[in-house]
């Protein structure tokens, strides 16, 4: 492993770091929004006051 | 097919029944896709490599990300604080989950700064990590603040948590100026601010990229805020009716226990 990236370019890590970044906060983005839409399913109509 | 109670639109500005978009939020995250798209055309194709006298060659595009990174949860943690001392005065569902909502995004911001600053560190310094000044506060504040969401989840009692967590967010943000003053207040190896004067060390596409990028950190945050913040408010208005159900429950079993005839309590939809 420490031979491996030892060797990698410049560019590998970059990769890295924006493949984390996008993985992260789309990994995010996407449980909010779906968090959202469980919780609001179990409130009655009139509570969701977002959806107005 | 739409439900009656709500206009989901057409097209790209569609929403769901059951989501926390609104138009606005929509909106605005057509226009954060548009800016996170340019801001990797230009982050890792348009700008040049760095090739001052302290070159950090394509090392340099990991900047474009660990700086507005950092940036975001500086103000994630800004916001967290403000909303707690809010709470504290107002004593409104709002704040807290204002302020809870924002210590969330403010900890993946973290995370994110923490990741891009061990990869860059561990290509230009030749190690993953090192106790030096800046990143042991980072590590802290990234401590603090899980601890933060820890104490949220551990106290049941509504009102007694926003309160302990309201004070929490306060003490925590201490610790964010010492974060951003480290590299100046202490030998560090952390290299200073880069842009923090009318001659930043980087010019062109380079600064542009640096800047765009807090900019698209700043739009991410406030979209992220928008959906956070209306869960946030769906999960209390949902433990606010639990409790309600609970507490006819426990009405309805001391009347049957009195030998009064029990009501009838509709749990239905309660879990």
């Amino acid at each position: 492993m420490g031979v491996v990236l030892a060797e990698a370019s410049p560019w590998t890590y970059v990769a890295a770091t924006y493949g984390a970044a996008v993985g992260l906060l789309g990994g995010y983005a996407a449980w909010v929004i779906a968090k959202g839409r469980k919780v609001n399913r179990q409130l009655p109509p009139e509570d969701r006051r977002w959806s107005s | 097919m739409t439900s009656p109670s709500t206009d989901t639109g057409a097209g790209l500005l569609r929403r769901h029944p059951d989501g926390t978009a609104s138009r606005g939020s929509r909106i605005l995250g057509i226009v954060l896709l548009v800016s996170v798209a340019v801001f990797l055309y230009v982050a890792l194709i348009a700008s040049e490599p760095d090739k001052s006298l302290d070159a950090q060659g394509q090392l340099v595009r990991i900047m474009y990300i660990h700086v507005p990174s950092a940036i975001g949860c500086y103000t994630a943690f800004f916001v967290t604080a403000v909303a707690s001392a809010m709470y504290l005065w107002k004593r409104t569902t709002g704040w807290d989950a204002l302020a809870a909502s924002s210590a969330e995004i403010g900890v993946i911001f973290v995370i994110l700064t923490l990741m891009s600053g061990s990869i860059w560190g561990h290509t230009t310094w030749g190690t993953w990590w090192e106790w030096d000044p800046r990143l042991t506060s980072t590590a802290l504040m990234f401590v603090l603040y899980v601890g933060y969401l820890a104490l949220r989840r551990a106290i049941l009692d509504p009102t007694s948590r926003a309160k302990q967590s309201a004070i929490l967010g306060i003490i925590a943000f201490i610790n964010v100026p010492i974060v951003h003053y480290s590299v100046d207040w202490w030998r560090s190896l952390h290299q200073t601010a880069t842009v923090a004067s009318l001659d930043p060390q980087i010019d062109g596409l380079r600064l542009f990229a640096l800047m765009f990028g807090m900019v698209v950190a700043m739009m991410l945050y406030v979209w992220l805020m928008m959906h956070r913040f209306r869960l946030a408010f769906a999960e209390a208005a949902l433990e606010a009716k639990g409790l309600d159900l609970a507490l006819a429950e426990r009405r309805a079993e001391a009347r049957a226990d009195g030998g009064a005839v029990p009501p009838s309590v509709h749990t239905e939809g309660a879990s």
